[in-house]
């Protein structure tokens, strides 16, 4: 076969070399993506740590040049804006200056808040708020008010002081609804106690100028109305109020009738159950309750019995009277100060009669022998004391110990010892450490003053109740000393016991900032003024403006706690 | 192992893994060149064994052109043999030509992408470098930022720790 001679092209064209790979580009981008990212890194590190020293630096800023709370109310009653007395928050160190600001003046409200919510306690304790609705009031308003103060400064801080406020005011207002609540009880039930004796003497004139069961029930309707109507404002004990309303309506009536009869002298006729102008009533009474005339009757004899005793008393002290006089007159003539005529005149004319042997004693030249003298001495020291009575000395007269002039003196200066209270008065004044220049100085509601004369008038009490029961036995001896001594202790003793645990509860809540003095009255009490004052003014949480009140109020009570541990009443000068 | 000394540690570790890490991209790329060298080469030779082929199927064609010629009565190298040597020519010619352009065009590109990797290498390097100088300057700068007591061991404060 020939070969083709012909020589055909292939197609050969120029070929594509491929694309190229441009690594040096993608490996230049790379470089630099990482190099960027890295100086990302360390311009970040370095924002940062600026970014802390501004916040450092913003903090200490807001810390050393805060506004007061005065400077704030300043700023909103003149309308000027508030954003003015406070760092610009658009910024990182003014963001942070304006935090600790706000954070201090929140501090700061809440300080004022609880300083005048403990008024508003005060208030109610002292009595000068008396409706709860006011205090609430009151609380409201201080929440709102100062809750918009906060606002003006931080919005999340006056959240935080709404929140915290109501919790405190709450309790407050709790308090003092308790306290007004217990105080009105009080006061009902003295308003009842008074109306009570009103209606005492009321229902007694009313009974005996009409004593007709139906006058009698229209005259007193109003007025048994109003008190049924005041027992009701205390309903704990409304059935025991109108339990006593009843006992004293009966009383009174027993009473009526039976001075009636027995300032009649018609003791007679009440026996037969004849009870004059009170018949009708009596009869009326008893169909209502049975026994009302057995029970008058018993009633009427013990008046009775009551005025005959008194008769009795009147005259023995009559005669006690005649004989404290013949013991001076007595004692004058044996101090040669009267004569012998003179004294019988006098004595006569007082109705004091001498028997022949007191006569022939008196008109007796005689001297006391020395075991007379000796126990005259003896017994002087023993009257002066208050250690024995005239009983003993007519005892010591009869068995001839001592002369009946002697007696006859002896007797007077117990009179004269006994007639005065001055011994147990300094007793007195001793034991609440005072004497009677200071407590003429004392301001009135000072209750010292007021325990002194509560003591003084015990004291004249217990001399009374010893002197009626030296009727009964002449031995019985009233040792003015002893008994003030007891007296004062006891009433100081009381009063401290019952004062020194209010003062505790209340230097407590001032000291709830103080963890290592609250609910700890011990350690409080090894305070000394010194650092009361060192402690307030070291406490952030107080404001500057009143740490100087706020410590006062505390030393206050520190001193008021310590004097009672004393046992010294502290003067309220 | 105290922290100072193990930030420390691994600071360094972290910068050496980072200029490493730049040196062994480089070396990739020194490889990668190396390649595209190779490989430009071998097509280099590929395009001129084929024009040596083209050249070889000519001068068969043409001397087959010829012997038809003198076979013939013509004379081989004028007249239509002549016609058709120069057609041969001329096609074979232009096979020739691509194929050693294409041949010059192999061995270009290999250099230039060879040129693009060894560029890469060095870029991966300094890279590598540059990271590391960046990752050893903020671990300085952080340490630097941590501060610490200036009295030494001792404390100066007069406080009680209370909790």
């Amino acid at each position: 076969m020939a070969e083709d001679r012909r020589y055909r092209s292939r197609g050969i064209t120029l070929e594509s070399q491929g694309r190229l790979d441009l690594s040096n580009i993608q490996e230049g981008i790379r470089a630099s993506q990482t190099l960027e990212r890295r100086l990302d890194q360390v311009s970040e590190l370095a924002l940062g740590q600026m970014k802390r020293t501004a916040i450092k630096e913003g903090k200490q800023y807001g810390a050393q040049n805060r506004p007061s709370v005065q400077q704030i109310y300043d700023a909103i009653q003149s309308g000027k804006p508030v954003d003015e007395l406070l760092a610009d928050p658009d910024t990182v160190f003014g963001e942070a200056a304006r935090g600790q600001q706000a954070g201090l003046l929140y501090q700061d409200l809440i300080n004022e808040f609880n300083i005048n919510t403990q008024g508003v306690l005060d208030a109610v304790n002292k009595r000068e708020i008396t409706d709860p609705a006011e205090v609430e009031q009151i609380i409201n308003a201080n929440i709102e008010g100062f809750g918009r103060v906060m606002a003006q400064i931080d919005p999340d801080y006056a959240l935080k002081f709404r929140a915290s406020a109501a919790t405190t005011g709450f309790d407050v207002v709790d308090k003092a609804k308790k306290h007004i609540q217990t105080e009105t009880v009080r006061k009902t039930r003295v308003d009842i106690d008074t109306q009570l004796n009103i209606f005492k003497s009321s229902y007694a004139s009313i009974i005996e100028r009409s004593p007709n069961p139906i006058d009698i029930e229209a005259l007193t309707l109003v007025h048994e109305n109003n008190l049924k109507g005041l027992f009701a404002q205390d309903p704990d004990k409304e059935s025991e109020h109108l339990a006593n309303f009843n006992k004293l309506k009966t009383e009174v009536l027993h009473d009526t009738v039976a001075n009636y009869i027995v300032s009649n002298n018609m003791m007679g006729e009440a026996s037969k159950d004849n009870f004059g102008k009170y018949n009708a009533l009596l009869l009326a009474q008893d169909s209502m309750n049975p026994g009302t005339i057995d029970a008058i009757k018993s009633k009427i004899n013990k008046v009775y019995d009551n005025q005959q005793n008194l008769i009795t008393k009147q005259k023995e002290q009559a005669n006690a009277m005649v004989d404290v006089q013949a013991a001076e007159l007595i004692a004058g003539n044996s101090n040669g100060f009267i004569t012998d005529e003179d004294l019988f005149t006098q004595l006569d004319s007082i109705g004091y009669t001498l028997s022949a042997k007191e006569r022939a004693d008196i008109l007796s030249d005689q001297q006391p022998t020395i075991a007379q003298l000796d126990e005259y001495s003896n017994l002087e020291l023993k009257v002066n004391l208050g250690q024995i009575g005239p009983s003993h000395l007519d005892e010591a007269r009869l068995e001839n110990r001592i002369t009946y002039k002697q007696a006859a003196e002896l007797k007077d200066k117990y009179n004269k010892t006994q007639t005065t209270l001055k011994a147990g008065n300094d007793i007195i004044y001793k034991t609440f450490r005072i004497d009677e220049l200071e407590l003429k100085q004392m301001g009135r509601d000072d209750p010292t003053r007021a325990l002194i004369a509560e003591a003084q008038d015990m004291l004249d009490k217990r001399r009374i109740e010893v002197l009626r029961m030296q009727e009964q036995d002449p031995s019985i001896i009233f040792n003015q000393r002893e008994e003030a001594r007891a007296i004062a202790e006891k009433v100081k003793g009381e009063y401290i016991q019952s004062q020194a645990p209010v003062v505790w509860t209340i230097a407590n809540r001032l000291l709830k900032d103080y963890p290592e003095y609250y609910n700890s009255e011990d350690a409080f009490l090894t305070l000394s003024e010194e650092q009361v004052k060192q402690m307030v003014m070291d406490n952030d949480k107080v404001s500057q403006r009143n740490k100087q009140r706020y410590a006062a109020r505390i030393i206050e009570h520190l001193r008021k706690l310590k004097s009672y541990k004393l046992g010294v009443i502290p003067s309220e000068k | 192992m105290s922290a100072p000394v193990l930030f420390t540690a691994s600071t360094l570790l972290s910068a050496y893994q980072s200029y490493q890490q730049g040196r062994a991209q480089e070396a990739m790329y020194d490889v990668q060149a190396l390649q595209a060298t190779a490989e430009s080469e071998r097509k280099a030779l590929e395009y001129e064994l084929r024009a040596n082929d083209t050249l070889r199927s000519l001068r068969q064609r043409n001397a087959a052109n010829i012997a038809r010629g003198y076979g013939g009565g013509v004379v081989g190298l004028e007249g239509s043999s002549k016609l058709v040597e120069t057609v041969n020519n001329r096609e074979a010619g232009r096979d020739l030509m691509f194929d050693i352009s294409n041949t010059k065009n192999a061995i270009l590109q290999g250099q230039t992408q060879s040129e693009i990797y060894n560029t890469s290498a060095d870029i991966a390097r300094q890279s590598g470098i540059l990271d590391a100088g960046a990752k050893l300057a903020m671990a300085g700068y952080g340490y630097q930022q941590i501060g610490g007591n200036p009295f030494g061991m001792q404390s100066v404060s007069p406080y009680k720790a209370s909790l």
